[in-house]
């Protein structure tokens, strides 16, 4: 076998069940054709989610699609977390990790990022990747130091705590001494719960959100992971004289102009520039503008509040902003000191989108769901449809009064008080209002019927994101047919839009080839793994990085044409996941609102998308791609 | 007509700040008058003349005093069109046009 550089090469594989673990090498040719993180991510969800599942082709009734969701909670379901050939290196932004699993929220793939201090120790500890099967017959830590052999512990005790808490508890019982202290992923009171958007939590209040990857931790009984691998079980680059060199070049353009506006004022920016593109999605996507974005806007939060900024281990940018509101000299929930790390998402989530224009509201808010475990996009996005819904005099049928729901009389936009009860509830399903909306806004609006489906924010079961698809229209694309959902961060296709590249209104035929290359962009950045907020510091992205790759794995012919094709094989890898689980062509579209509503305000007033426009897009994307018309991947054009 | 009446070739526009820019000009927009044919080199180097706390960090000024956005930074015309932040085409400015001065990072 060649000498291994960069990877190594094999997975940790731990079955709750019986408690057995076994390391399974991974073939370098599956490394190379997916270089790591999300794609070699979504090879190893072909290869550990039950292999035999194939509804591809098949035409599956609604129950049946309702059983595939639910059986994301089966003890069948792995939960893999995934390093990448640049954790270790200490190049900027690249300590990171993917966590990938089928998501009960959608029942088509989860594939999470989050980071810091824990990739570099799974890496130590587990190699390239750590997959957990089965279900603990106890709440259960899973420990595992640097010998790399898992202990699965009980952690009972553990049951009920905060995010937050549970780490600092794990990190003080596995002290021993030394400076190193294992890192934890950990679920709070909404995974331990089931709530379809729980997220998990690492180093500090980090989130892998979407999706819900921590109720299927939740699903396996496992509360928590601490690791601490050993620093002499880093594997050895190819070329390290040439990666240093390369690292010091990079840290240095990491702190740029390219990266300015996430080290400045965060991605929390975002909120008034938004509000004046007529693109701020406000009281559930009713309107793009909100009349109190000021007071929520990065730059009122700069100058009024306390903020600092907090840096992912082995990153240059510290794009995060941690605002303190509140005081010290009270300490009730309502008005004592909080503290919660802001990005645009999660404000715009407990703020626009839910009508809510205090920031000490949101901020509470927000910080109420990273302790809890939840996902800040998909509890803003199901808060924002229960409050329309109950607006149309849809909820009451729901006979909500009993004690735990009068505090939901009121369910008005822009009540922060009532936003902040509801994550509370939602986190511990508690009384009829919580436990409907803790499954999310698909299946709430299922439930509650009466056309609420129409003004369900969400593309495959997941909650939309900040962005007002009917004013970016590449993105909508993008929205509509990223595998996991209506997500962001997994497309990119809004870069164009905020560019003189594209009338950002309008529909044209270059959208689909554009929002694939953008896919495919993301997919690159998300294998490497590279930070997103880095994406400008480049020359050429493409040849840079192929570069760095072969000074890491010393395959000195892998190009940047070669990781192209990578990027692209990833896109077909989801697609072929989502079919394998039951996708069919009508998954790839927008909420109704989306497509029937033209924009009531803003700049774009009046500016809609039709369902026409949409599919023609979809089916230049589909052309793009190289998939069949109705939007399939060959499986015989995969390479698992 | 009144021969000291302004020529019909000038323009009040308003530049909207976004972000940083905001943060150091210590103001959410500044008015300028200007050409409605300048090209939009020249509409920056306005800006810079107006608000000199911006130069350095929001816009760049070379020492020919010509002007441009700062890389990081782009333009946007009444919230519709991006502009190309080195254009050197000339824009028919109406009255009342709001410049917008905001970070070229769209992610979030």
């Amino acid at each position: 076998m060649d000498a291994l550089y960069g990877y190594r090469g094999f997975a940790t594989v731990v079955d709750l069940t019986t408690g057995e673990y076994r390391r399974d090498p991974i073939p370098q040719d599956a490394l190379r054709a997916t270089v790591g993180g999300i794609g070699l991510g979504t090879w190893m969800l072909h290869r550990y989610g039950s292999p035999a599942v194939d509804h591809d082709g098949e035409i599956l009734s609604d129950d049946d699609r309702k059983q595939l969701l639910d059986s994301a909670l089966s003890p069948d379901n792995p939960l893999i977390f995934v390093t990448s050939p640049l954790v270790g290196t200490r190049l900027t932004t690249s300590s990171k990790f993917a966590v990938m699993t089928r998501s009960p929220l959608t029942g088509f793939i989860a594939d999470g990022l989050s980071s810091s201090h824990l990739a570099v120790e799974l890496k130590r500890a587990c190699g390239d990747a750590l997959v957990i099967t089965g279900r603990s017959e106890h709440p259960a830590l899973l420990h595992i130091d640097s010998d790399g052999v898992p202990h699965i512990r009980n952690a009972g005790h553990l049951l009920g705590l905060s995010t937050l808490d549970t780490e600092a508890t794990v990190k003080q019982e596995l002290d021993d001494g030394s400076r190193r202290p294992v890192r934890v992923a950990c679920i709070g009171p909404a995974g331990e719960n089931l709530v379809r958007f729980a997220s998990i939590a690492n180093d500090g209040g980090r989130q892998a959100g979407r999706c819900g990857p921590g109720a299927v931790m939740g699903s396996k009984n496992l509360k928590a992971i601490a690791v601490r691998g050993n620093p002499d079980a880093d594997p050895p680059v190819a070329h390290p004289g040439d990666l240093r060199g390369y690292a010091r070049d990079l840290s240095r353009r990491s702190l740029g102009a390219a990266t300015a506006k996430y080290r400045e004022l965060g991605t929390i920016a975002n909120v008034s520039v938004f509000n004046r593109l007529g693109t701020l999605p406000t009281r559930n996507f009713q309107q793009s503008t909100f009349e109190d974005a000021e007071a929520v806007s990065g730059e009122a939060l700069h100058q009024t509040k306390t903020t600092r900024s907090a840096h992912c281990a082995n990153c240059t940018i510290g794009c995060e902003k941690i605002v303190t509101v509140g005081s010290k000299a009270r300490g009730t929930q309502q008005d004592g000191e909080v503290s919660a790390r802001l990005e645009y998402e999660s404000l715009f989530a407990m703020g626009p989108l839910v009508g809510v224009g205090d920031p000490d509201a949101v901020i509470r808010a927000v910080r109420r769901c990273d302790e809890l475990g939840l996902d800040t996009i998909s509890a803003g996005g199901v808060i924002a449809w229960a409050m329309e819904t109950a607006g149309r005099g849809l909820l009451p049928s729901l006979h909500l009064g009993d004690g735990a729901d009068l505090a939901h009389a009121g369910l008005n936009f822009g009540d922060g008080a009532v936003v902040i009860q509801l994550v509370e509830d939602i986190g511990y399903r508690r009384g009829v209002l919580g436990n409907l909306l803790a499954d999310g806004t698909r299946l709430a609006a299922e439930r509650v019927g009466g056309g609420s489906g129409a003004w369900a924010m969400q593309v495959k079961g997941l909650e939309m994101p900040g962005y007002e698809p009917r004013s970016l229209k590449t993105l909508a694309l993008g929205l509509a047919t990223t595998p996991r959902g209506a997500c962001h961060n997994r497309t990119s296709a809004y870069d164009a839009d905020f560019s003189p590249e594209v009338d950002r209104l309008a529909v044209d035929g270059r959208r689909g080839k554009i929002a694939a290359d953008s896919e495919d962009f993301a997919a690159a950045l998300d294998s490497l793994i590279w930070c997103k907020f880095l994406r400008r510091a480049f020359g050429d992205f493409w040849e840079e990085s192929a570069a760095v790759y072969r000074m890491v794995t010393g395959w000195e012919d892998f190009d940047a044409a070669e990781l192209r094709r990578a990027a692209a094989h990833i896109a077909d890898l989801k697609k072929r996941y989502n079919q394998r689980w039951g996708w069919r062509r009508s998954d790839d579209t927008l909420p109704d609102r989306a497509l029937n509503e033209p924009l009531a305000d803003g700049v774009a007033a009046g500016v809609g998308l039709t369902k026409e426009e949409l599919d023609r897009m979809i089916d230049d994307y589909y052309r793009a791609r190289g998939w069949t018309t109705g939007g399939r991947v060959e499986p015989a054009s995969i390479v698992l | 007509m009144n021969s000291l009446a302004a020529p019909r070739n000038l323009v009040v526009v308003t530049v909207e700040l976004f972000g940083m820019a905001r943060i150091h000009a210590g103001a959410s927009s500044v008015t300028l008058t200007v050409d409605a044919r300048s090209p939009v080199p020249a509409l920056v180097e306005a800006l810079a003349r107006e608000c000199p706390s911006l130069v350095g960090n929001a816009l760049h000024v070379a020492e020919d005093g010509a002007a441009a956005v700062a890389d990081g930074y782009a333009l946007n015309r009444n919230g519709l069109a991006f502009l190309s932040p080195d254009a050197d085409a000339v824009w028919p400015w109406q009255e009342g046009d709001s410049i917008l001065l905001l970070s070229n990072q769209a992610g979030g």
